[in-house]
């Protein structure tokens, strides 16, 4: 197919209006056509259908967060058959609405997270009232738990990402609680905490990934998956950056500190790199997806710089000539991260190009 | 978002030319490139930035040391501030189209705002007000030329906005704050407005592929908008004991306000509905939603962008107006002076009518649809 050809299959953008216009081969009259022509300019309906959706979204979170306002307050003069009544009276409602609504809707959905949220509150009220003495993660892990029909039912990926969020608060404070590890502390043996975290995150990815891949008609958009992925590729960024720090930096003579173990260490490594390596491989070639490729070449830089400036790090310490140090490294770690912007921005738009002419 | 269905480029020019006229080529071929996704250009922005910090930090490590002796001198800071300019200059005219040129030129240009800013300042008095509002002005007369000259996307937006965005701190050192930041947001709320709604017509004109300017607009507004909301909030107000009314934040939200309803106007007016129910429903909503946040403008501007970024077919500008709007909604009920009971009962309120707007507006659109067929 030649050159030219590939061009006019491609999809209609604002640039193409913008250079006939400028060409003088149509007027303004012509250009406002023709961007309501190609959607640039949203016809009646598609504003009814934005108006709508933004609405009942915008009047979904007020009510959630006035519901949960409304208990966290701790009405003491409220008897507690009513606290429980109004709760579960709320509860029911949104159940009904949603089945009054039909599940395919919108407005279903959204009633349905809010009665998933509601199950939330349910349990805080009852907690409020009894002083049961339960471990918080428990009322999480019942939370989850109690939401998986609602998330299968409704088809939503708000609700199924507000599930993993749950989840993942749950499984936080389990490790918390009951096993005294915490998040990010420096202690080698809280590592196990974030490499759960990152399995739970990427064992999420994969399903979603698969499902859609399928060809399950709702997982088709694909802000669902830049959502987990974001939240998978901070915690590894983090996880890497804290094991440069520790392998160019706390081996070192003057401090002589570790951070994590060996065993840590190489799995933090591997996780990293099997994470960026999936992500290009994936997303490359078979979802296609920019957005991801552009945070994984993010993340490698971050990691990068870290490397660098820890190495600036251990070679002041080791000269330890402060009034000469070799500040001359500053000038090397702009040069490496000028190259390496600027192959990731070149390669990037290669894929850009390349994938619009395939569209 | 509702997406649209996709046209094809030979679908557009067929809507325009008819088979037989051969000018269909000419213009595809020439179809300037699209620009680079916003997430593409914040990898961008973010290696410029970090690469220019180390290379300002080499450098003012050397002046530290007093390599040259001159290092107290402004005159040092201004003229390495202005030939690494010019460097950058010649550099985009030499090599627009080698990326690696292209962005060491952005780093450069980075590095030359820093100095040419620092050798303004620093000559003249430091503590003296003055200085700053002369400053501001300079450097805002260096990025106008850097916005013409150059070709490169992101620099062109950083150029604008530093441009468009310079009144803020020349405002910042006068004494009128309170009331002129108030009027500035009215300005750019106009702006953006004309930037955004006559954008075709600037096509025609010198200022053709200034695009960056409509962003550079919209952020600008943002900015002042945050600014206005930081110190008209009750707790900066509390803290600095000055008195709750001096920053007059309803001018802001009334300024954005207007804008938001001329904006309105021209929409309807594109769907030629400009008048009668509509126009009226429009123009009282937005009164009602004025007079109710008149104390957090950042509510209309969220709305004010949401809209303008839907009715022109931008994400971005409904991803960030989106942002805005849920953080000040936050700040809106954080900051009313109540009880949790009844935030939460006007929260549940808003929700509910919110709903039934949503339910009367699907009723519209049935019946409009019913009307059509």
């Amino acid at each position: 197919m030649a050159e030219h050809d590939k061009s006019l299959d491609g999809p209609a953008t604002e640039a193409d209006l913008e250079q006939l216009l400028k060409q003088g081969l149509i007027n303004r009259g012509d250009f406002a056509r023709g961007a309501a022509f190609i959607g640039l300019h949203p016809n009646p309906s598609r504003w009814f259908a934005f108006l709508s959706v933004f609405l009942t979204s915008v009047a979904t979170l007020f009510l959630i967060a006035g519901v949960v306002f409304f208990f966290a307050y701790n009405w003491a003069s409220m008897p507690v058959w009513l606290k429980l009544v109004v709760t579960q009276a709320f509860f029911v409602l949104g159940l009904v609405f949603s089945w009054h609504k039909g599940i395919e809707s919108l407005s279903s959905k959204l009633g349905l997270t809010f009665t998933a949220v509601l199950l939330g509150v349910i349990f805080a009220v009852y907690g409020q009232i009894y002083q049961t003495g339960a471990d918080s993660y428990e009322l999480f892990v019942t939370w989850a738990v109690l939401m998986l029909p609602f998330a299968w039912v409704a088809r939503s990926a708000v609700l199924w990402l507000f599930w993993l969020l749950i989840v993942q608060v749950a499984v936080s404070l389990f490790m918390q609680q009951e096993l005294g590890i915490g998040h990010w502390s420096i202690d080698p043996k809280h590592s196990l905490a974030v490499h759960i975290q990152i399995a739970i995150l990427a064992g999420f990815l994969v399903v979603w990934e698969v499902l859609r891949a399928c060809g399950t008609p709702w997982m088709q958009d694909q802000w669902p998956a830049r959502v987990v992925f974001t939240l998978l590729l901070i915690q590894a960024t983090l996880l890497i950056s804290l094991t440069i720090v520790d392998l160019v930096v706390s081996g070192h003579r003057f401090l002589g500190v570790r951070l994590t173990s060996e065993t840590d260490r190489v799995i933090n490594i591997g996780l990293y790199l099997g994470l960026v390596l999936a992500a290009f491989v994936y997303y490359q070639y078979r979802a296609r997806d920019l957005f991801v490729l552009s945070l994984t070449s993010f993340s490698l830089g971050v990691a990068s710089i870290v490397w660098l400036l820890s190495w600036l790090f251990v070679v002041l310490v080791d000269r330890f000539k402060f009034d000469d140090p070799p500040i001359y490294v500053l000038l090397i770690a702009a040069g490496v991260i000028l190259v390496e912007s600027t192959l990731a921005l070149f390669w990037l738009r290669q894929k850009q190009r390349a994938w619009a002419v395939i569209q | 978002m509702n997406a649209a269905p996709r046209k094809t480029l030979s679908e557009l020019l067929a809507l325009y030319f008819s088979k037989s006229a051969p000018i269909q080529a000419q213009p595809i071929q020439n179809t300037q490139e699209s620009l680079p996704p916003w997430y593409v250009l914040l990898l961008q922005t973010w290696g410029a930035l970090v690469a220019a910090a180390l290379i300002l930090g080499f450098i003012e490590y050397q002046l530290w040391k007093g390599y040259a002796g001159m290092s107290r001198t402004p005159g040092v800071f201004f003229s390495l501030g202005i030939f690494s300019y010019a460097g950058c200059v010649v550099l985009y005219y030499a090599a627009k189209r080698v990326p690696l040129l292209n962005q060491f030129a952005l780093i450069v240009s980075l590095v030359a705002l820093y100095f040419a800013t620092k050798g303004i300042v620093a000559s003249f008095d430091y503590y003296h007000a003055h200085s700053l509002r002369y400053a501001a002005l300079l450097v805002a007369g260096f990025e106008l030329m850097a916005f013409f000259i150059l070709r490169d996307k992101l620099r062109q937006f950083l150029a604008a906005l530093v441009v468009v965005s310079i009144a803020l701190p020349a405002l910042l050192v006068w004494e009128t704050l309170p009331y002129s930041i108030n009027f500035l947001t009215l300005v750019y709320a106009l702006l953006v407005f004309l930037a955004w709604h006559y954008y075709p017509a600037l096509l025609k004109t010198k200022w053709a592929e200034q695009a960056p300017l409509k962003y550079a607009l919209v952020f600008a507004l943002l900015g002042a908008v945050s600014v206005v909301s930081f110190f008209g909030s009750p707790l900066v107000l509390r803290m600095d004991s000055i008195e709750p009314n001096e920053f007059h934040v309803w001018l802001s939200t009334a300024g954005i306000g207007l804008a938001l309803i001329v904006s309105t106007y021209a929409i309807l007016k594109r769907h030629q509905v400009a008048t009668g129910p509509y126009l009226l429903l429009s123009v009282a909503l937005i009164a009602a939603m004025g007079l109710l946040t008149w104390h957090t403008p950042g509510i209309l501007t969220g709305l004010f962008v949401i809209t303008l970024g839907f009715a022109h077919g931008s994400r971005v500008l409904v991803g960030f107006g989106i942002a805005y709007l849920v953080w000040f909604v936050f700040q809106y009920y954080y900051n009313i002076n109540t009880s949790l009971l009844l935030k939460s009962i006007a929260l549940m309120g808003t929700g509910t009518i919110l709903l039934g707007t949503a339910w009367w507006l699907d009723k519209l659109r049935r019946r409009a649809g019913a009307n059509d067929a």
